[in-house]
């Protein structure tokens, strides 16, 4: 299981997975900023200030932790914020869920129109819950920025065996 | 901690620390910056709609620095309603539009509707916004949030 986990196919699967998903997602909230500070408000659980600053700062936050993911750059650092993010949104879903909020996710789309969060979406952030936890547990990746600047070791060959020393 | 540990802590405080400034800055530079400015009437960046907290509400309505206008419908402006409010229900802006045009285009303007449940009230502040208007506000709370702080109210005139 570790060695499948530590896979450098899973973990490119997982950094294209969590790279697209977060660069997406954090360019349409830019575009419809308004929208997605509704979005939070809808949730119930921040109001005034807070909505705002999270509204004008969460998408670029996703935008470049994205890009990091992607590229390798600042790579541990971004892999643990995707990590703490998606425990974050899949605990507001939750709630929303559990205290049967009629909201959207304002995830992707600002339109009300895409339908209520529900138990699919819980689904669905456990997924990438998963993948950003690989990446978490995997310190390096090859194919990445850092590895050119060496800070980060480079990925062990998943089929060599363990140095006995 | 490890020195692995720390270098993770060390480039996510980066990236947080980037992503605010980058964040702020666009939404300043691109006049959508979301924080109301409560008392400053002078605002000068491109026309834009702000959600202001039921504080910043309530301090430009004791001030008389804006006008509020309620999105709701009549009958519910007529149960009770923020004392000075104008009603002009969504439905009938673009019907109506005679007070609209009697309003001065860079006054101060607060909408509101029930509150976190209804829309109203960032759709007619859109509206406004589409007619000329520069300084438009939104207290997203609305009418409950106002009412259930036990704020000065105002029952409607027969």
């Amino acid at each position: 299981m570790k060695a499948f986990l530590s896979h450098p196919v899973v973990i490119i699967g997982a950094r294209l997975l969590l790279g697209s998903v977060f660069i997406s997602s954090g360019i349409l909230k830019i575009t419809q900023m308004e929208g997605f500070a509704i979005s939070i408000v809808n949730y119930k659980l921040l109001s005034g200030s807070a909505v705002a600053l999270l509204a004008m700062i969460l998408p670029w936050l996703e935008v470049l932790c994205g890009a990091s993911i992607l590229l390798g750059l600042y790579y541990r650092g971004s892999t643990l914020l995707v990590f703490l993010m998606m425990i974050l949104f899949t605990g507001a879903v939750l709630s929303a869920v559990l205290r049967g909020l009629d909201i959207s996710c304002g995830c992707f789309t600002q339109d009300p129109a895409v339908g209520k969060v529900g138990w699919m979406k819980i689904m669905e952030n456990l997924g990438l819950i998963i993948a950003s936890s690989i990446l978490l547990i995997n310190s390096s990746a090859n194919w990445s920025y850092a590895l050119v600047t060496k800070s980060l070791p480079p990925q062990k060959d998943h089929n060599s065996t363990e140095d006995p020393s | 901690m490890t020195e692995n540990n720390k270098s993770m802590i060390r480039e996510s405080v980066l990236l947080l620390l980037l992503s605010t400034v980058i964040g702020l800055g666009y939404a300043a530079s691109s006049g959508q910056w979301l924080l109301s400015h409560t008392g400053d009437s002078e605002r000068s960046s491109s026309p834009t709609s702000s959600f202001i907290s039921l504080e910043d509400a309530a301090f430009l309505h004791k001030k008389g620095l804006a006008i509020f206008i309620d999105a709701r419908h009549e009958y519910d402006f007529r149960q009770g309603h923020i004392p000075g409010a104008i009603n002009i229900p969504l439905s009938e802006f673009e019907t109506d539009t005679t007070l609209i045009e009697s309003l001065p285009r860079n006054k101060t303007v607060v909408t509101y509707c029930d509150g976190q449940e209804c829309n109203s009230s960032v759709a007619l502040a859109q509206m406004l916004l589409a007619s000329g208007f520069t300084n438009v506000n939104i207290f997203f709370g609305g009418w409950n949030e106002w009412k259930s702080a036990h704020a000065e109210i105002e029952e409607a005139h027969q």
